[in-house]
């Protein structure tokens, strides 16, 4: 038989093991005893174990639509399409052959095109916290040095693009750009402040892979091209 | 399941805006209602919301797998959160305050006893109005059900502040709740 008793002012702190029954037996058998003989604590103990009963059944709650609606604009701001020049094109791996055609015109001509991925500086990493400023000033001169040399190229080939091409390359990069300037504008305003790097190298590096995109498929669309064509 | 989580994720990288619906339908619910009982408010729980997929957006990149993708945004929607409160602290600190021992220990004898089947509509009501910092510790551990120590280590405070900040919540909300019985009663007069 336990003397141990259980005072009103240990309820609080034990009560969440006492309703998992994870007190020592003799423990727990006090706290029976004392619960029985205090009405406060028995009104207590009955309101949390009603409580923790009901918040355990609160579901989920589906969020309004316009929430989708206005988290789908905010990524597309942030980030342009990744699919290929063929799928907006409106041209699947299944149609090598109409692909081939509409590239020709194209592609020939292009091998001045000098500018591959592997001649681009490598793309920083700006997963994480904060970017020390050095850091980011480095990466985000890295990434304008490749952007102007991609699109002194991308402007080269751009009379040779087709109408639907042009445009739709002309409207990523204008997203893109939209948020490359409301990147640099929150700088301008809390200079250092990371999410605004994050967003600054974030937008950058998608228009580097964007152009890179657009060079490397018109590049290595060339042989195959020719050998389809014939 | 969790190649199946590495192939959305896959995609979603890739830039396809279907498997990013699916990734934000697929999870949108649970994490609003967490974000809705932590903030206390639908408008900030659905800047919120946002906020949290612009950055699993953004982050995709660094999911490997490890976990699975709903343990990984809620990880993230928790710590928006959590970011989001840290910001009104001073705030935080003062709301937190106002529940004082005298709540702890209140005569409960003397006031009538909570139903044992409790509305959940009352009890979400009552969720929003509770101090943000018990609130936090409360939706986490008796709705979440994360114990306390969890619950210390996601608010950054002790385990036994975890324990103090969920029964100064319930205290709070059986006062609460008793008014909703109480107009609940004299409305069906």
């Amino acid at each position: 038989m336990s003397n141990e008793r259980i005072e009103c002012e240990r309820v609080p702190d034990a009560l969440d093991d006492y309703l998992a029954a994870h007190l020592p037996a003799a423990t727990h058998a006090a706290f029976d005893t004392h619960v029985a003989e205090c009405p406060e604590c028995r009104a207590l103990v009955a309101d949390v174990r009603a409580i923790r009963a009901v918040a355990r059944t609160l579901g989920p709650i589906e969020p309004p639509e316009h929430v989708w609606r206005k988290l789908r604009a905010r990524v597309d701001v942030e980030t342009p399409p990744r699919t290929s020049l063929l799928d907006r094109l409106g041209l699947t791996a299944f149609q090598p052959l109409a692909a081939a055609a509409v590239l020709a015109l194209v592609v020939s001509g292009l091998s001045w095109v000098g500018v591959r991925l592997a001649d681009t500086p490598p793309v920083p990493s700006n997963a994480g916290a904060a970017v020390a400023l050095p850091e980011f000033e480095l990466a985000e001169a890295e990434y304008t040095d490749a952007i102007a040399r991609l699109e002194e190229a991308a402007d080269a080939a751009r009379p040779r693009l087709d109408a639907l091409t042009s445009e739709t390359l002309r409207s990523s990069i204008d997203d893109i750009d939209i948020a490359i300037g409301d990147a640099r504008d929150a700088l301008a305003r809390e200079p250092g402040d990371a999410l605004s790097q994050e967003s600054l190298l974030d937008a950058l590096g998608s228009k580097v892979a964007l152009l890179q995109d657009t060079m490397a498929m018109l590049g290595n669309l060339e042989p195959a091209t020719e050998e389809q064509i014939q | 399941m969790r190649a199946d989580d590495l192939e959305l994720a896959r995609r979603c990288r890739e830039g396809d805006a279907a498997a990013f619906e699916t990734l934000y339908r697929t999870h949108a619910g649970r994490l609003f209602g967490l974000l809705t009982r932590m903030m206390g408010s639908a408008q900030d729980a659905e800047d919120l919301l946002q906020d949290v997929f612009v950055q699993a957006h953004r982050k995709l990149a660094g999911f490997r797998g490890e976990s699975s993708l709903g343990t990984w945004l809620y990880r993230l929607a928790v710590n928006q959160c959590l970011d989001h409160l840290r910001g009104k602290q001073s705030r935080m600190a003062r709301t937190t305050d106002s529940l004082d021992a005298e709540d702890a220990h209140e005569p409960a004898a003397a006031a009538p006893a909570l139903p044992e089947a409790i509305a959940r509509i009352d009890l979400e009501r009552a969720i929003a109005q509770l101090p943000e910092g018990c609130r936090a510790a409360f939706v986490l551990h008796d709705v979440e059900g994360l114990d306390h120590r969890e619950v210390g280590a996601a608010l950054g405070i002790s385990e036994g502040t975890s324990k103090s900040q969920v029964h100064k919540a319930r205290m709070k909300l059986r006062v609460l709740l008793r008014g909703a019985v109480t107009r609940g009663a004299l409305e069906a007069v």
